[in-house]
């Protein structure tokens, strides 16, 4: 019961998530690699993928209004095989986004510091985090969107643009947009540690207002996903490919970029905000399921930290091997996982649902006065 | 039937021979009598004339009771009647006049307490260029008086408790009944009575065991010392808890952006009262990471300096002989120490200590190299911008430290690391149900109205939603007024 209260979140708190885990990795890296495979139509791709990922994600929602996967009446030897599903593939996704993210924080801050030193600051934040459950996570994420919110704004600010839209041609639909899609599965589809919240609905905000913050998410999403990628191409063309980190070279046309130092700190501090929500919520997937089995201990928490901690430094060494990783086999069984476990614990939902509610039926035939329960979600 | 010399003799030896017990024997009727009292606690006057005078005429052969003394005993306040002698004991100790008569069935209390007190005055760390400057004093009843005054309601009450082993001290809870959700007014109380200690000497020991979480950093229940702050905060739905002997009255649920809301707020202008607030805001997060960025720069990540500065920086910091992170926490050392001696001394000598430690810093420290004027200035800015919302600083100060450490070994990333860890145990924080970072996280959009964006006093219609309550309505035109432009366009 402490688990589902530590667990729940609001509508606008799930959005809020589903809009960090849709954009945060794709803004980095993902960019100048489907530009070298897909080169200026590779938008397109994004956007297929993208639309994609949020279909998928009204599933979820739909799970999670039902509560987390691990609380629902579906049977135990599921729940265990799913579990063990989403804590594979967040080990795999938790390995290549850890990576990617103590490239960017090297590349992008010029730390003179030991990367696995601030690997270990890493992890042990997010584990932190992580450890708090959803609930704590939701809040923090609202918080840390302000931060997010600032950063951009001030970035769209004072940012010089300086555009082609020539480069979007020729516009041509070729089987690239299809080997680009395959190549860079594993940058698509972090939805799982949706899985194990419980959306409730808002207390104090009407449908309409959820229906507009639900179409900003959507906007927010397309515009840092497929609008970046038109604004990527068009500033760079196809030697988009050249350029390391997308986000950060779009924005080093920011006139601040110049005025008061040598790196874009706004751009740096909003990704890597995000970067910290997205990390977390893989590390909350990774610890949720490992505690379905070894109870909830802060221990079991330490210990997936510990794991992601000991691949992220001593299996994957740099970006380079990050990448073969990432584009080798494990990207379809990734999106099996991810699939899958999706698919599966939507089906066991309903079926349970309507075994219930069968159930209920020939209750209320045998009792036919029998009062009604009372459904109603408790506060948060 | 009371035995006059046993209970005589029980009273004086629980006592043990102080000086201060007052003992006046007389004969009332015929029979022993004796007043018990503690010295300096009564107003002696009215106690020899309107009790002591008129029993000692007292002549004829009648049982002491009551009646007989509400008769011959001029008082405001009605006598009570006391069955146990622990009881007896127990009032004496707390103030009150104890009266044992030979032959009598009860001891019997007057209530004729004055002692000296000090007035009220405007507090000195919530002073105000508008709105009123009456602050609590270190009187319960007085305190009691001064929010009764501004709460004219017979919905206001009060709930006397005594905490303490040896103290006996009255906490009383006070709350506007109907609109403080009676969940949390319960809870207080239960929590309050399961205190148990030698003695509550300020309110700040009963705010410990009101927190739930002991070992946090922040201060999880709130702190005032003007009645109409707390005036205004319980007409939101908060519970006060008054503690004799304690000026600051402490509130409850607690919020963290309350640290930012200040009495003058409401007072002036919301432009004003918006851009302060922001201000506020602002100058407490520079303070608290300015330190810490300034090491991790220097540190780890020169080359984010603009070139211009990398230079002058540079200048500056290479006759140090001190690491960036060193010079950095001694700076900030003696800064606390200047601090510290600053509040403690007296103001005459308070004003020299400023003086020597400008001298000292701002000139001796760095013509000697010892550190450089530019974390002289860092600290400086930051010090007093931590004293904008003078509630958090106690944790500010310790978190400038844990940032100017976090810099020096980690750099910018490790800073932010560490807000977002921070920010994270914020909103881990509950305070009697209500989220310590509410209505932030989780969004409650409807109280941002009293966010870092002050609306319009008219504006609030409603209580706030983070403060769960019972009655929802605060502002009754304004429905009105809505009302009537609903039925003024249903009649168009």
């Amino acid at each position: 019961m402490e688990n589902i209260q530590k667990n729940k979140i609001y509508e606008e708190q799930f959005l809020l998530l589903a809009f960090i885990s849709i954009v945060t990795f794709k803004i980095v890296m993902l960019p100048q690699y489907l530009v070298s495979t897909a080169s200026n139509n590779s938008y397109m791709v994004m956007f297929f993928m993208v639309a994609i990922e949020v279909m998928m994600l009204t599933v979820v929602f739909g799970i999670a209004k039902n509560g987390s996967i691990l609380e629902q009446d579906i049977p135990k030897w599921l729940k265990g095989a799913l579990a063990i599903l989403v804590f594979l593939s967040s080990i795999i996704k938790c390995t290549v986004r850890g990576s990617e993210g103590i490239a960017y924080i090297s590349t992008s801050l010029y730390a003179n510091v030991s990367w696995t030193f601030i690997t270990l600051a890493l992890v042990i934040t997010c584990i932190y985090i992580a450890q708090q459950g959803g609930k704590v996570l939701a809040r923090s994420a609202q918080i840390f969107f302000w931060i997010i919110a600032f950063a951009v704004a001030f970035f769209i600010i004072f940012s010089q643009i300086n555009l082609d839209a020539l480069n979007l041609m020729p516009f041509k639909i070729s089987g690239d947009l299809a080997i680009a899609g395959d190549k860079y599965l594993m940058w698509f589809g972090d939805f799982t540690p949706l899985l194990f919240v419980t959306v409730v609905p808002s207390k104090n905000h009407g449908k309409k207002r959820l229906a507009i913050w639900t179409a900003l998410a959507v906007l927010g999403v397309i515009l840092f996903t497929v609008g970046l990628m038109l604004i990527f191409i068009c500033t760079f063309g196809n030697a988009g490919e050249l350029m390391g980190n997308a986000f950060l070279n779009v924005s080093s046309l920011n006139k601040i970029f110049f005025m008061i130092g040598s790196a874009d700190l706004p751009t740096v501090l909003s990704w890597l905000v995000m970067y910290i929500v997205k990390f977390s919520l893989l590390l909350y997937a990774m610890t949720s399921c490992a505690k379905f089995f070894f109870g909830d201990k802060v221990i079991v928490s330490l210990i997936c930290g510990a794991i992601v901690y000991c691949i992220i430094c001593f299996g994957i060494g740099n970006l380079n091997t990050n990448y073969t990783l990432a584009t080798s086999w494990l990207r379809y069984l990734m999106v099996f996982f991810e699939f899958t476990v999706v698919v599966a614990a939507y089906i066991a939902m309903r079926v349970s649902q309507s075994k219930k509610q069968q159930n209920a039926k020939s209750d209320n035939l045998r009792q036919p006065n029998a009062n009604q329960t009372d459904t109603a979600q408790g506060e948060i | 039937m009371l035995n006059y010399q046993d209970e005589y003799n029980k009273i004086t030896t629980e006592f043990g021979g102080t000086c201060d017990l007052r003992k006046i024997e007389l004969t009332i009727c015929g029979k022993s009598a004796c007043f018990f009292y503690i010295d300096g606690y009564i107003d002696t006057l009215l106690f020899e004339d309107n009790i002591l005078s008129p029993l000692k005429d007292l002549q004829g052969d009648m049982q002491v009771s009551v009646d007989l003394l509400n008769l011959n005993t001029q008082m405001t306040t009605p006598i009570e009647e006391l069955t146990d002698a622990a009881k007896a004991i127990e009032d004496i100790a707390a103030g009150e006049i104890i009266l044992l008569a030979d032959g009598a069935q009860n001891f019997f209390k007057y209530s004729e307490k004055k002692y000296q007190l000090r007035a009220v005055a405007e507090p000195p760390v919530s002073t105000v260029l508008r709105g009123p400057r009456e602050g609590f004093i270190e009187d319960l009843k007085t305190n009691m008086f001064l929010i009764r005054r501004r709460l004219a309601t017979p919905k206001l009450t009060f709930e006397l408790l005594s905490v303490g082993k040896y103290t006996q001290t009255k906490v009383a809870i006070g709350f506007v009944d109907g609109i403080a959700d009676p969940q949390i007014v319960k809870r207080i109380k239960t929590q309050i009575q399961g205190i148990n200690i030698d003695g509550i000497i300020e309110s700040s020991y009963i705010a410990r065991y009101l927190e739930e979480n002991k070992f946090s950093l922040f201060s999880h229940v709130g702190s005032i010392e003007k009645p109409d702050t707390v005036t205004a905060k319980m007409l939101e739905g908060r519970v006060a808890i008054l503690v004799d002997g304690s000026p600051a009255v402490l509130t409850l649920p607690f919020l963290m952006y309350e640290n930012f809301q200040m009495s003058e707020d409401y007072y002036i202008k919301s432009y004003r009262a918006s851009t302060v607030r922001i201000i506020r805001l602002f100058a407490v997060i520079f303070s608290i990471l300015m330190p810490g960025i300034y090491v991790a720069l220097q540190e780890h990540q020169y080359q984010l300096f603009p070139i211009k500065y990398l230079v002058s920086v540079l200048g500056r910091i290479s006759n140090i002989p001190l690491s960036p992170t060193l010079e950095m926490i001694l700076v900030l050392v003696i800064f606390e120490i200047l601090n510290e001696t600053s509040i403690r001394m007296p103001r005459y000598v308070s004003m020299a200590l400023s003086v020597v430690g400008a001298i000292i810093l701002g000139e001796a420290a760095v013509s000697a190299g010892l550190f450089s004027i530019s974390s002289v200035i860092i600290i400086a800015i930051s010090t007093v911008g931590v004293y904008c919302v003078p509630d958090e600083i106690n944790s500010s100060s310790i978190l400038r430290f844990g940032f100017v450490a976090i810099g020096g070994v980690l750099g910018l990333a490790g800073i932010l690391l560490g807000v977002a860890g921070l920010l994270t145990y914020l909103c881990s924080i509950n305070s009697y149900g209500v989220s310590y970072m509410s209505p932030f996280a989780p969004s409650l959009m409807h109280d941002w109205q009293d966010g870092p964006i002050k609306a319009q006093l008219q504006e609030f219609g409603e209580r706030p939603y983070s403060i769960p309550t019972h009655n929802r309505t605060r502002q009754r035109t304004q429905i009105a007024q809505n009302d009537s432009n609903e039925n003024n366009d249903s009649n168009q």
